[in-house]
């Protein structure tokens, strides 16, 4: 199964104005679902409403950095443990790369940011998770968990996969 | 012996501080020119990548937007320079009798956009006399002060200057409301920037250069308490009665 763009939400936490429309133009004329957020907490708001796909997050923002939302999202429990966290970043010291993988980042993008990298990026990170999510359900699992014949199961897994 | 090591873990103190503060500095400028920079390359890639799409209007937008931010590089860049020219010497101060009254409301006009429309009331104590002091140095320093108490306060909350005239020192008072965030000890050092400050502009030069162009026409820059819930920082300059105790070879 391959992420389409079509039905994937990306949240863009972006302090500076005039890069987050520009990013959320980027994303929708790519076909994603771009919602904008000005700083973490607006973020965090976001984020409890519904989980994302993908959050896209600056780094050094006034009140909560890119760490503190990271932090916050990787504390927020199964239904947000696999979403894929993207840094944006104008620090490029190698120390704050490794902190931002430490704490759990997946990718690392630095400004400024070229917009095919981006959409790449964000591709490769949305196929790691459907590749994930793939390998985890089998025919199997799904007639333990929900008590399906094997044909019912594989019908079941079809539909996972997004076959209709 | 116990002297001898004390004086090396100072020295080691100092050693760690200075290069802790040399590595902060170098993220917080890669960050300060990064973010502009940014603006300019995504705005351009926008244009670049939709140039068959957009309105005149589109264009425009994106062209203004371009500009603000090679403005904000350009003012970026001159501080920066304009510090090591003041760290290598290379800055002089002339001493002129001047209407100090005059040059602040000059500097008020010359700043109605970075002042975002805020309320500045300006009164004068004591009896005013002329000011000895560089003309240019002293408009960059209240400059300076005036878009600290703009970014440091609530949006459309006043900013009050007075001047305060004594026999031989006049004091120019900035005050704002507002809560100090920064640390007072280090306010005026080089690249300090106060904390939750990241979303701002500027790389933490402003009140160091203040302080040293007042220092330099024999005046200072410091942070004033005066018990009330504002902010003040205060610009002391010489009067024109305080001549006579100069011993300046120029002003003879």
């Amino acid at each position: 199964m391959i992420a389409t763009a079509q039905d994937k939400v990306i949240l863009c936490v972006e302090d500076e104005q005039d890069l987050l429309s520009d990013m959320m133009e980027e994303l929708a004329e790519a076909g994603y679902q771009a919602i904008g957020a000005k700083s973490g907490s607006e973020a965090l708001e976001k984020l409890t409403e519904s989980p994302p796909d993908l959050i896209l997050c600056n780094i050094s923002m006034p009140g909560l950095t890119g760490f503190d939302v990271l932090k916050a999202v990787r504390e927020k429990g199964d239904l947000y443990a696999h979403i894929p966290f993207v840094f944006l970043t104008a620090l490029s010291a190698p120390q704050q790369v490794v902190e931002g993988k430490r704490l759990g980042a997946d990718d690392y993008l630095v400004k400024p940011i070229d917009y095919d990298l981006l959409l790449a990026t964000l591709e490769a990170r949305l196929r790691q998770v459907s590749r994930i999510y793939s390998a985890q359900i089998t025919p199997e699992a799904l007639q333990q968990r929900y008590q399906l014949t094997e044909a019912e199961s594989h019908v079941a897994l079809a539909l996972c996969q997004g076959k209709t | 012996m116990e002297e001898r090591t004390k004086a090396l873990d100072a020295a080691l103190e100092r050693e760690r501080l200075s290069s802790e503060l040399s590595r902060n500095f170098g993220a917080m400028l890669s960050h300060q020119f990064r973010t502009p920079l940014a603006v300019v390359d995504s705005s351009l890639q926008r244009l670049i990548r939709r140039k068959d799409k957009l309105t005149s209007a589109e264009v425009e937008e994106r062209g203004m937007r371009v500009r603000r931010a090679i403005k904000r590089l350009i003012a970026l860049i001159t501080s920066t320079l304009d510090a090591a020219r003041l760290d290598a010497g290379q800055v002089e101060a002339s001493r002129q009798a001047i209407n100090l009254a005059q040059l602040v409301k000059r500097v008020v006009e010359a700043e109605q956009a970075e002042l975002a429309g805020r309320n500045i009331t300006f009164n004068i104590q004591g009896e005013p006399s002329e000011v000895l002091c560089d003309a240019t140095h002293v408009e960059h320093i209240v400059a300076n002060l005036l878009s600290n108490a703009v970014k440091y306060s609530p949006p459309h909350s006043p900013i009050d200057i007075s001047l305060i005239y004594g026999e031989q020192n006049v004091e120019c008072r900035v005050c704002n409301q507002g809560e100090l965030t920064a640390n007072p000890e280090s306010i005026f050092n080089r690249y300090y920037r106060g904390d939750n400050l990241a979303g701002t502009f500027g790389v933490g030069l402003g009140l160091y250069m203040a302080k040293m162009l007042a220092q330099l026409q024999g005046g200072n820059v410091l942070l004033g308490d005066y018990g009330d819930e504002s902010i003040c920082f205060v610009c002391t300059l010489l009067t024109k009665k305080s001549l006579g105790l100069l011993t300046d070879p120029r002003d003879e």
